[in-house]
């Protein structure tokens, strides 16, 4: 036990007890004399009387001083140090910041109430504890709430806050929050300083441990309460991912959503799965979907008019209705258009093409593709337009003017494609110095011609992960080793351009080389499709991969993500509370259930420290009404005798 | 007569009233008060034996005829009256908590008292004491005798400090005959040491009258706020609370006026309480016009 002053340097005001000290000795030294005759009556009256009224006046004086003191010390806070609680002592003032976890999950409705109003009425019912002048703030984690600078002494603005707090779309960081918490709490006069984290304990939340660097001195008085308001028993199936496939898609086109429902509980569940897009309902599915697995659901649909659309994947609504409906956004376009650049339209030049643009494009009544061809000299390609462009491809290409290469570069930067395919015609000084150093447009430097030893070289090394080939892995579904190579470009990629090799010969050059420029990318072949230098248009695979590889250049549909909820959101399996304290570092917190009854006299009782602030206000109106009786019994007196 | 103790107006007022003694004094000349000396006068009083030496005329033969004996016809003798007016001017009697001070007050009553007696045949004589006596005018009826009074109240001041009794009985020593003493004094001395002096007095068949004026303040002490108060005669201070003094001082002043107006009653002697906040006609008005009434 000891006394202790929770605002200290207002002990100053202790120097006003001077001021009636000073008052009461100039006062008297201010006293007018007055001749009179008759002192005879007055000396021994006034001996007695002047006695007595000294002893009054210094009473009084006492009194004074005595308040004065008292105000000092009552503006000082002191509090006894006392570790427990003291009959029914509510423990000295105490500085309590909520970090309230207002992340989607905590709106599982669990009998008949979200889990984030329950958090809300029990911060409401510690808030109801602190008395004696205490300080509070709202936290919302994740913090929706511009950062505050410190504690609100006004408790109902704070009550206020909690009552109005609302869920966010995202989930947050509790380690920053509490932090944030104990560190506003530094500046805190208050003897408790306690953290109160109302969460479910997510799992997802609790992946690194939270370190909490605690001032010196507040060691012993702050505190972390986590009220846990999760369970293991929960039921929550969730849309995880629904998306278009690919974003842009050619008007008329067959297009495919994509969706992905996940069961978070361990019974198996089986649910109806509606898709809507642009607001209408288009049709629905029902799927089995077994205990703590994913069921994907595809929808095929004809691709609306063009322009840009947005659609959702819905499913029955359950006790956390917020991951119950995934959104996605798709692009429809007129056409698909693929341009191909030539340095002339000859009928050479275009006669090379003829194998790329006829897998594009193969005119025939039963195939339909989904892309259009076009073609352009290198000179048109300054006034082009890339409106409906799926991919540009550089064919066998000299050089490009200037102009050329600066529309390239915007079209790259804002998301399209371009794909090289380099043959004899091009000029490598150009291609080294000006595409490759200059624009950094071709992402490897051109050496020699490749021609192998024993006649044509194969694709031996295959990033398989990689969109373009990820449909030819499984057996039967596409060979590429089956190609003969007779002569190709040695390239060599840039090591910092952050070029990635896709696919390479058995000797280990490359064969299909890939860069991100801006939004779009760049693709690089070490050839062209044409006869005498590989007959890769010939094989089976050609036409499909060539397809894969437009398809995955197409640029992606608008993101939306930002109001779709974390697929971490859905899984409320929490923590084990009993290893919670494992996460902390730095500080031991409490944890309390959030149904246990006693919740609140727990914490009370760990509450420290007794207030001396009521028993001090009180002997202070004990004080002042003393004085006021004194001093207008004194005054009275004096208004008496001067007949007033 | 020229002098600010004495205005016409205030005389004419007085015009009728006279200053009427309790007892019989003695005088050297005829006047309006009796005298204790038997002779020939024209009012008879009483009869007394004849003896040797008496004058034969005064023999009275009608009672000589009825009685067979010889008897002496007396006669009460009409006297004119010796006046001493003692005027207190110790320092404590420069006190006022107005526009008058005791010592000025005293002198309005000394001059139209003095005015009063001369108007009817009687000496008046004038005594100043603070701790002796000051000034002594010897009594005298002559008209002109009241300006010599008056001049000496125009040049009075207080000072000094108040030893009543001392001067009082120096007085009393010096008169020969019977005589009106006038005090005119705050009495702010010892008690018992006064009434020693106007016993004395009153054992040598002095009439006595006492004004025993006090300032208004003296008498309710109503000061509105603490202070220090510094005797007129001493110097000496004392600070205090008026609240807390007023009503126990407020006493004691009663009671000393109570016990002059006792002890004069016993000792009788005219004892006149004067609060100098009242006008001084008025008091003097009210005691000559008692007087007469007795």
């Amino acid at each position: 036990m000891g006394l202790t002053f929770l605002s200290p340097w207002l002990l100053l005001g202790l120097s006003a007890v001077c001021i009636p000290i000073i008052l009461h000795f100039t006062g008297k030294r201010r006293k007018k004399t007055v001749f009179f005759p008759s002192l005879k009556f007055l000396i021994e009256v006034q001996k007695r009387t002047v006695r007595k009224v000294k002893i009054f006046q210094i009473l009084l004086l006492c009194v004074r001083i005595l308040c004065l003191a008292l105000l000092a010390l009552l503006l000082a806070r002191p509090v006894i140090r006392y570790a427990g609680r003291l009959l029914s002592n509510p423990g000295a003032s105490t500085g309590a910041v909520f970090v309230l976890d207002n992340s989607p999950s905590l709106g599982y409705v669990e009998e008949g109430t979200p889990r984030f109003e329950k958090a809300k009425l029990t911060a409401l019912k510690i808030l109801d504890t602190i008395t004696d002048g205490g300080s509070a703030l709202l936290l919302l984690n994740p913090d929706t709430l511009p950062s505050p600078a410190m504690l609100n002494s006004s408790l109902a603005v704070v009550r206020g806050q909690i009552r109005n707090a609302a869920l966010s779309k995202t989930g947050g960081d509790p380690g920053f929050s509490i932090n944030e918490a104990f560190h506003l709490l530094r500046f805190s006069p208050e003897f408790n300083k306690e953290v109160f984290f109302l969460t479910d304990l997510q799992r997802t939340s609790f992946q690194n441990p939270v370190r909490v660097n605690l001032d010196k001195g507040m060691e012993e008085r702050a505190k972390l309460y986590i009220v846990n308001f999760g369970s293991p028993d929960f039921n929550n199936l969730a849309v995880s991912e629904a998306g278009v496939s690919p974003g842009i898609c050619a008007q008329g086109q067959d297009l495919e959503v994509h969706s992905t429902i996940s069961n978070f509980s361990s019974t198996d569940r089986v649910v109806r799965v509606d898709l809507y897009i642009d607001g209408a309902r288009k049709t629905e599915k029902i799927v089995s979907v077994r205990g703590n697995s994913n069921a994907s659901v595809v929808f095929r649909e004809i691709s609306p008019s063009s322009g840009i659309h947005t659609g959702y994947v819905e499913i029955e609504p359950d006790a956390l209705t917020s991951d119950d409906r995934h959104y996605f956004s798709f692009e429809v376009r007129r056409k698909l258009e693929v341009i191909f650049v030539l340095d002339d339209l000859s009928d050479e030049s275009l006669k090379s093409t003829v194998y790329l643009a006829t897998a594009l494009n193969p005119h025939t009544g039963k195939i339909h593709s989904p892309f259009t061809v076009s073609f352009l000299s290198s000179y048109d390609l300054e006034r082009a337009s890339f409106e409906d462009c799926a991919s540009v491809i550089l064919f066998n290409l000299r050089q490009l003017s200037r102009r050329a290469l600066e529309r390239l570069s915007g079209y790259l930067r804002g998301g399209g494609s371009i794909i090289f395919f380099p043959g004899d015609r091009i000029d490598r000084s150009y291609y080294n110095s000006v595409l490759n150093k200059e624009y950094s447009i071709f992402p490897a430097r051109v050496e020699e011609l490749e021609n192998p030893v024993q006649g044509f070289s194969s694709i031996t090394l295959v990033d398989w992960r990689h969109p373009v080939f990820s449909k030819f892995q499984i057996p039967d579904q596409g060979d590429f080793s089956s190609a003969h190579f007779f002569k190709f470009w040695r390239l060599k990629p840039d090591s910092d351009s952050g070029a990635s090799i896709l696919a390479s010969f058995e000797n280990g050059l490359p064969f299909l080389i890939e860069k991100e420029y801006g939004k779009g990318k760049v693709m690089v072949f070490a050839g062209i499709p044409s006869s005498g230098w590989n007959d890769f248009f010939l094989q089976p695979v050609f036409v499909a991969f060539i397809h894969e590889l437009i398809h995955y250049l197409l640029p992606a549909g608008t993101s939306i993500s930002d109001i779709n909820p974390l697929r971490s959101e859905s899984d409320l399996t929490p923590v084990n509370p009993g290893k919670i304290s494992s996460y902390f570092e730095g500080i031991q917190p409490v944890v309390l259930d959030s149904k246990n009854p006693g919740l609140i006299e727990e914490i009370l009782l760990r509450r420290q420290g007794i207030s001396l602030r009521q028993a001090l206000v009180w002997f202070l109106l004990c004080l002042l009404l003393l004085e006021s009786i004194m001093s207008n019994w004194f005054v009275s007196k004096e208004r008496e005798t001067a007949g007033v | 007569m020229v002098s600010k103790y004495l205005d016409p107006n205030v005389v004419s007022r007085f015009s009728n009233l006279t200053l009427l003694p309790r007892g019989a004094v003695e005088g050297t000349v005829t006047g309006l008060h009796r005298s204790p000396y038997k002779g020939f006068s024209v009012e008879f009083s009483d009869h007394r034996a004849y003896t040797w030496g008496d004058e034969i005329r005064r023999i009275d033969w009608k009672v000589y005829a009825k009685t067979d004996r010889f008897y002496v016809k007396q006669y009460e003798e009409e006297t004119n009256l010796k006046a001493y007016l003692l005027l207190d001017t110790s320092a404590s009697m420069g006190y006022s908590s107005n526009a008058m001070t005791k010592l000025e007050y005293g002198c309005y009553l000394v001059a139209l008292l003095s005015y009063i007696l001369i108007k009817q045949q009687d000496a008046v004589g004038l005594v100043t004491f603070s701790d002796s006596i000051n000034n002594l005018i010897p009594p005298r009826s002559t008209p002109g005798h009241l300006q010599v009074i008056l001049n000496l109240l125009q040049g009075l001041k207080p000072a000094g400090k108040s030893t009543i009794a001392r001067p009082c009985h120096e007085i009393a020593s010096i008169l020969k005959r019977r005589a009106l003493v006038i005090l005119i004094s705050d009495l702010l001395d010892s008690e018992e040491e006064i009434l020693s002096a106007l016993k004395h007095f009153r054992h040598n068949k002095h009439e006595c009258v006492i004004f025993h004026t006090l300032d208004r303040m003296e008498l309710d002490f109503s000061f509105k706020e603490s202070l220090t108060l510094q005797d007129l005669e001493t110097g000496e201070k004392i600070f205090l609370y008026p609240h807390a003094v007023k009503e126990e001082y407020c006493k004691r002043v009663k009671e000393f006026i109570e016990w002059y107006k006792r002890v004069c009653s016993e000792s009788q002697i005219d004892y006149v309480p004067v609060d100098t906040s009242v006008s001084y006609e008025r008091v003097l008005a009210s005691y000559l016009t008692w007087k007469q009434t007795r």
